[in-house]
């Protein structure tokens, strides 16, 4: 199993969900986060008064999903978030060592 | 002991509990059933015992209020040491427990009760709706006589101790505390208290003693009223759930039968009657006369303070006049993803926040309100949700004709009523555009700006959509929301400055969209033009968007080899040419473009440039002859071929117009100006004031793609023989550049070019 961790746009999410769901993945949770890589955050001006984005708002999603799958779904995640410009955000996969569904005791990829 | 009564006890108290209809009967007829049983059971236990005793219920208890699974409180008095009585209160309380009561129990002389009820407040308030059970009733009278004559006299600090209790939420709570909330069971034992320490005897129920202004027969009608619906919903909470419960979820809340506007008007009873009797509100508070807009609008700016005064005054119906529909507002529930209070505590809520808002927000706070505004954001803020009350999507719409009204009632004229209206139509706009669109798209942010069209809506739209957030809840208005929406603020209203009229835009570009797209039949072009910007559309008519359209959608594959499309057609300046060139986008594409008209023979008097959604350049041209030969078929031939060649790699533009620049040498002479301006959030303003000569929008834009700088928009315009170029570039991460160096060395260098020939 691998986990998947993406940063992306907010407005970004519905398609993202939309492509994952196409690949059959059922689920994922979602975090609203704020942070900067490259982009750095922004300055906006209001009448006037300056104010600095230091830390700009993102979705960060996390799934894990089975070994075969894992590139089709980074690959929808990167199709499914671009917009072409600087802040689309970055996916992360890593190895995952197990899952339990807690219900059902059901482990590994049964309790995906 | 013979334990079959007590069985038949516990088999007929589940029965009751089962069958009951819930409500004061209800609780009233289990705890005469309990009394029974423990009457019973402490005549046996002391039945052999020589001391004095008595035993009293306190608390619930005390007052008749039993629920199927509330503690037992007991308090068993003795005439002499309390470990004489300690095997018959076993007798007592072990079949108790055994049952699965939980009891609470002290073993007390009367002298020790009174310096008990002296020490902690909560003994106290529990021995004054204390009741006798068994034993000596003598015992028992006394003690509980002492206690509240005692009460009486110490009753200025245990009414400042009781009006500091801590009272949780409030009686519009969707999940609403039944037993310790605001309008709770405990508000009515309080009045009860205190209606018992005002008379320095025993109380049954709140009584005209506590408050007599506040405390008539009516209002007690209606406190029995409140009191038997919160027995029921509290009731129904119990044998539902199977164990003590005070919160009422939405869930249950929903599907109860005492979960709807009813329970909150119970629950605001007590409250408002509690305040009342506690000082907090003033008896003329409870009547339903109509306010002025004076008095609602000199209340709502007192702040969160006041609300207890609007709440009840919206309640009962002293605002309807103003705010025409919000006493019903006040008990509906309309639960959502993260609301928390009814449709109309919530717009209380919200309008105190929004005026409380600039002492948290800066950007708030650099809102410059008229009268005028600020009268209309009230009014919005009242009445931003008026259109609930109708189940179903579009209560944003119903609400504006509702925020209108009041705006009018409150003394406004009709253009302030115009902009209430516009504010309540419009309150989800920001939020949702914030989080749903991509707010770094200038399309987006101009077309939200042409949905608000007046540039001082935004600051009070601002401070509606973060009061609303803030009163729906604080996972509605955190750090990442209002990051987001102030991002979006600053750009409308820059977008719906005077110098750029966004809403003006939007609108004629709308306007060349319709009409271009019934001029084209191809799905292709039709699509182009549906994604077309609308920077694109305002620089042009309805045909020519139609034909430039048609162009894009006939280039071929990128890397085939039709990379580019032209068309040319006659320009509105005489002997002058238009010309419309398609292409994939690439680095320094337009220093192409221009250099292979210069080469051409053409002199370029007017240019514009747009990159597209598909990864395609679509600029225009106005161009005439550079020299005195005709143009004509050969001359865009040669345009053509120059054209492939360059696209293709296999042309020196910079060489050729070197060499050009040499036979057909500018006689015109004065210096460049460059300037850089950084006001815009999508791109940097490059312009660019020369003379006019061969090649030279190719030497500005290829100076610019040496920076390291893409170009998203050109306006190029030549008068009287002084080209005047403005150029919006970006760097490479497709941000505004704004680093003074990086500009500043850009500008040097193309003063340093311009000033070579």
């Amino acid at each position: 199993m691998k986990k998947i961790e993406a940063i992306i746009k907010p407005h970004r999410l519905d398609e993202v969900k939309e492509a994952l769901a196409a690949l059959g993945v059922t689920g994922m949770t979602a975090f609203e986060v704020k942070g900067f890589g490259r982009q750095k955050g922004h300055t906006e001006i209001y009448r006037g008064s300056e104010y600095t984005v230091n830390f700009v708002p993102k979705l960060k999603l996390e799934l894990i999903v089975d070994d075969e799958l894992a590139p089709k779904i980074e690959q929808a995640i990167v199709d499914a978030a671009r917009t072409g410009k600087i802040g689309d955000g970055k996916v992360f996969t890593y190895d995952c060592e197990g899952a339990v569904r807690i219900r059902t005791g059901e482990r590994g990829a049964d309790a995906l | 002991m013979d334990t079959a009564p007590f069985a038949e006890f516990v088999a007929r108290r589940t029965e009751l509990i089962k069958h009951a209809e819930p409500g004061t009967t209800a609780t009233r007829a289990l705890s005469d059933l309990t009394d029974e049983a423990v009457s019973t059971l402490a005549e046996a236990a002391f039945a052999s015992s020589k001391i004095r005793w008595g035993l009293i219920a306190l608390g619930a208890y005390g007052s008749q209020r039993l629920l199927p699974f509330s503690d037992l409180d007991l308090l068993v008095v003795v005439g002499s040491d309390p470990r004489s009585a300690r095997d018959a209160v076993q007798e007592v309380l072990y079949p108790l427990w055994d049952a699965g009561f939980e009891v609470g129990h002290a073993v007390r002389t009367r002298k020790d009760h009174v310096r008990a009820c002296a020490e902690d407040i909560e003994t106290l308030t529990a021995t004054l709706t204390g009741r006798h059970l068994a034993g000596d009733g003598r015992l028992t009278g006394e003690l509980l006589a002492s206690v509240a004559a005692s009460a009486r006299k110490r009753r200025s600090p245990l009414l400042k101790s009781l009006a500091a209790r801590p009272r949780a939420g409030s009686p519009y709570d969707l999940e609403p505390d039944l037993k310790e909330g605001a309008g709770g069971q405990r508000d009515i034992d309080e009045l009860t208290w205190r209606t018992s320490i005002a008379l320095g005897a025993r109380a049954e129920r709140p009584g005209a003693a506590a408050a007599p202004e506040v405390l008539t027969d009516a209002t007690r009608d209606d406190l029995d009223i409140a009191q038997d619906l919160l027995s029921a919903a509290r009731w129904h909470l119990h044998r539902t759930a199977g164990r003590k419960r005070a919160v009422l979820d939405i869930e249950t809340a929903e599907t109860a039968p005492f979960g709807g506007p009813a329970l909150h008007a119970a629950l605001a009873t007590v409250h408002e009657l509690l305040l009342a009797t506690r000082g907090a509100l003033s008896p003329a508070d409870l009547l339903a006369a109509p306010w002025s807009p004076e008095d609602l609008l000199g209340t709502v700016d007192v702040g969160a303070v006041s609300l207890p005064r609007l709440e009840t005054a919206a309640r009962r119906g002293a605002l309807e006049t103003l705010v025409p529909g919000i006493a019903n507002l006040m008990t509906l529930r309309r639960p959502a993803l993260s609301h928390r209070f009814t449709v109309g505590a919530h717009s209380l809520l919200a309008t105190e926040l929004a005026i409380e808002l600039p002492s948290s927000d800066a950007l708030a706070a650099s809102v410059a309100l008229s009268a005028d505004m600020r009268l209309a954001l009230v009014a919005a803020c009242l009445t931003h949700d008026a259109g609930k009350i109708v189940p179903g999507a579009g209560h944003a719409e119903r609400g504006g004709t509702v925020a209108s009204a009041t705006a009018l009632a409150l003394g406004g004229d009709p253009s302030t009523a115009d902009a209430a209206g516009a504010l309540v139509r419009e309150h989800l706009l920001l939020a949702e555009t914030a989080s749903m669109a991509d707010i770094d798209d200038e399309d987006t942010v101009l077309k939200v700006a042409a949905r608000i069209s007046r540039r001082g809506l935004v600051g009070p739209l601002y401070m509606l959509t973060a009061a609303d957030s803030l009163a729906t809840g604080p996972s509605s208005w955190d750090a990442w929301h209002a990051s987001l929406v102030r991002t979006l603020v600053a750009r409308l209203d820059a977008a719906l400055a005077n110098d750029v009229d966004g809403a003006g835009m939007v609108e004629a570009a709308e306007q060349v969209r319709t009409a271009a797209l019934g001029l084209v039949h191809h799905d292709s072009a039709v699509s182009v033009l549906r994604d077309a910007p609308v920077r694109f559309l305002m620089a042009r008519s309805a045909s020519e968007a139609a034909a430039d359209a048609q162009l894009v959608a006939d280039l071929g594959p990128r890397h085939s080899r039709q990379q580019a499309a032209l068309r040319v057609s006659g320009a509105r300046t005489p002997d002058a040419y238009r010309l419309a060139i398609a292409t994939y986008d690439r680095t320094g594409v337009f220093a192409t473009l221009a250099g292979v008209i210069a080469l051409s023979g053409l002199d370029i008097l007017g240019a514009t440039a747009f990159p597209s959604t598909r990864d395609t350049v679509l600029d225009t041209f106005t161009v005439v002859s550079s020299t005195l030969a005709e143009v004509g078929p050969e001359t865009w031939n040669a345009l053509e071929r120059h054209l492939s060649a360059a696209l293709a790699g296999h042309l020196d533009i910079g060489v050729r117009l070197g060499e050009r620049r040499r036979h057909y040498p500018s006689r015109l002479a004065g210096r460049a100006t460059v300037e850089t301006h950084t006001d815009s959030s999508f791109a940097t303003a490059l312009r660019v004031s020369a003379p006019d000569r061969p090649g030279l929008l190719f030497d500005i834009a290829d100076e610019v793609a040496a920076a390291g700088f893409a170009i998203t928009r050109v306006i190029a315009r030549t008068r009287d023989d002084r080209a005047h170029d403005t150029f919006h570039i970006v760097d490479a991460d497709g941000l505004a550049p704004g680093d003074p160096g990086a500009l500043g060395h850009l500008a040097m260098r193309l003063r340093e070019r311009l000033a070579r020939i």
